[in-house]
């Protein structure tokens, strides 16, 4: 059976990236952030010279993909830096709405109050992601705030009593929070979430040359195991991310199979116009720029670099038994076209 | 015209592949560092009844704005036949019933019901009043 699946996994995969429909947008709003994590990466900061894309200029670049998307059927995933440090962050939403997308934010939480959160789900706002990354201790170590914990939290507690937002909590798994997993599980679970998600660090970014936040071959094993046992609990939906494939663990982890759909159903517009897949993706993979060219022109006919990724068959990739399963991993872990990847977490059979 | 049916096939095998190959019908989707969305690949359809009597109404024609026009048949089942859809969770949409028959079945009010996304992943059951009934 899970042979089966397998295939028809793959069989899914090349269906999807033939059809290569735009369902998921991301909108590097800002690089200004009100924290300066350890493991951004992105490294924003809270003073940037760099000022805010106008909405007006990405809206103007949207407006294309209306007439070849269905109302609803196009999220644009607004992020940064901190999208709630715009003040016209619901106003941009109310307008996303009436040109007939869907919204939603990545936040790590700190301005996320009572006010803010009436005025966002008003404005239409059907997705949201806060960040949560160990407990009080390690997760204000982490963001580098001794509020930070506290004003998750309660964006959190808002979150999860609203019934009809899409949500999800992420925690960066490192070193330092590895063994609080599941003390983490207990309070998120008093604290009425039902959606989680695990990552893991990439070294990329202000992570990048940061050691102590990457984890060891042994140590994202335990993590997976953690994922698959609490999984089989049911008491919370749990889920790794799609950051790599897993080998062995591939059907305890997570709903499908690892697939990187950067490129394929995920584009972006980054801060200064360009047009990619994942924010985190190197920038040396942009595919032209919205002050340029057509957005949905370049969605038709550009990404080729991710959408045929048998160029990604080098390095330890290049003998894999697993490539047409894994199709070399992540986007986010190559540094550039025709670099091998930066990390495997492919666990086989003994 | 070749194009359009290439499409429409490689939709259902998106629905038919992704039904078999995943644990659920309904999926989580989210890219790297950015929120879930939950989504259904779906074909609506459903069935029309009277609201008194629970017969199934044929000739009846059913629109929303998903964009899709289908007619009942004799048993009150209408299908979109356009194609599969793929809808997110907590998307709403219209969905309006009309006799367009003038009296052949009885003659019915219009309906318009607002449905969500979720509710799609089921044959839809709708009813209708008679006009006679109504005055």
């Amino acid at each position: 059976m899970s042979v089966l699946k397998r295939f028809l996994s793959r069989v899914f995969r090349k269906n999807e990236t033939e059809i290569h429909e735009l369902s998921y947008l991301f909108w590097e709003c800002t690089w200004r952030c009100n924290l300066a994590c350890r493991h951004c990466g992105s490294d924003c900061k809270a003073e940037t010279n760099v000022t805010d894309m106008p909405f007006a200029d990405f809206l103007r670049a949207i407006e294309p993909l209306e007439q070849r998307y269905p109302r609803d059927t196009v999220v644009i995933a607004i992020t940064g830096g901190e999208p709630l440090l715009r003040n016209d962050l619901a106003d941009c939403g109310r307008a996303l709405r009436q040109h007939g997308f869907r919204w939603g934010i990545v936040t790590n939480g700190m301005l996320y109050d009572e006010a803010r959160h009436r005025e966002l789900v008003a404005a239409g706002l059907s997705s949201i992601t806060v960040s949560l990354d160990g407990l009080e201790e390690t997760h204000n170590w982490l963001r580098q705030h001794p509020q930070s914990f506290q004003r998750a939290l309660r964006a959190l507690r808002l979150i999860a009593n609203e019934s009809q937002l899409i949500y999800d909590v992420v925690t960066c798994v490192h070193g330092r929070n590895l063994k609080e997993l599941p003390q983490l599980k207990e309070l998120l679970i008093a604290n009425g979430i039902r959606h989680w998600r695990l990552f893991t660090i990439a070294p990329i970014g202000r992570a990048a040359g940061d050691r102590e936040l990457m984890l060891s071959r042994t140590q994202v094993e335990e993590m997976l195991q953690f994922i698959a046992a609490t999984r089989k609990e049911g008491r919370i939906d749990l889920k790794f991310s799609c950051e790599a494939y897993t080998g062995k663990y591939e059907e305890e982890v997570r709903d499908s199979y690892f697939f990187c759909r950067a490129g394929i159903n995920i584009g972006s517009v980054l801060l200064n116009g360009d047009i990619c897949a994942c924010p985190n993706i190197n920038r040396s993979f942009r595919q032209c720029n919205i002050y340029e060219d057509n957005l949905l022109d370049v969605w038709d006919n550009r990404f080729q670099v991710m959408r045929d990724r048998t160029w990604m068959r080098c390095g330890m990739c290049a003998k894999c038994k697993d490539f047409k399963q894994c199709l070399g991993g992540a986007m986010h872990l190559r540094p550039a076209y025709g670099e091998p990847i930066r990390r495997c977490y492919n666990f086989r059979e003994r | 015209m070749f194009k359009h049916l290439k499409e429409k096939k490689q939709k259902l095998l998106r629905f038919l592949f992704g039904s078999f190959s995943f644990t659920a019908l309904m999926f989580t989707f989210q890219a790297c560092y950015g929120m879930p969305e939950r989504t259904f690949d779906t074909i609506v359809q459903g069935k029309v009844t009277d609201a008194e009597t629970s017969e199934p109404i044929g000739g009846l024609q059913v629109t929303s704005d998903l964009g899709f026009t289908a007619t009942t048949d004799q048993n009150g089942i209408f299908i979109d036949s356009s194609e599969v859809r793929h809808l997110y969770e907590y998307s709403e949409y219209l969905i309006t019933v009309t006799d367009v028959d003038s009296t052949e079945n009885g003659q019915y009010e219009r309906l318009d019901t607002v449905v969500w996304a979720s509710d799609l992943t089921q044959p839809l059951q709708l009813q209708v009043k008679k006009v006679s009934d109504a005055q």
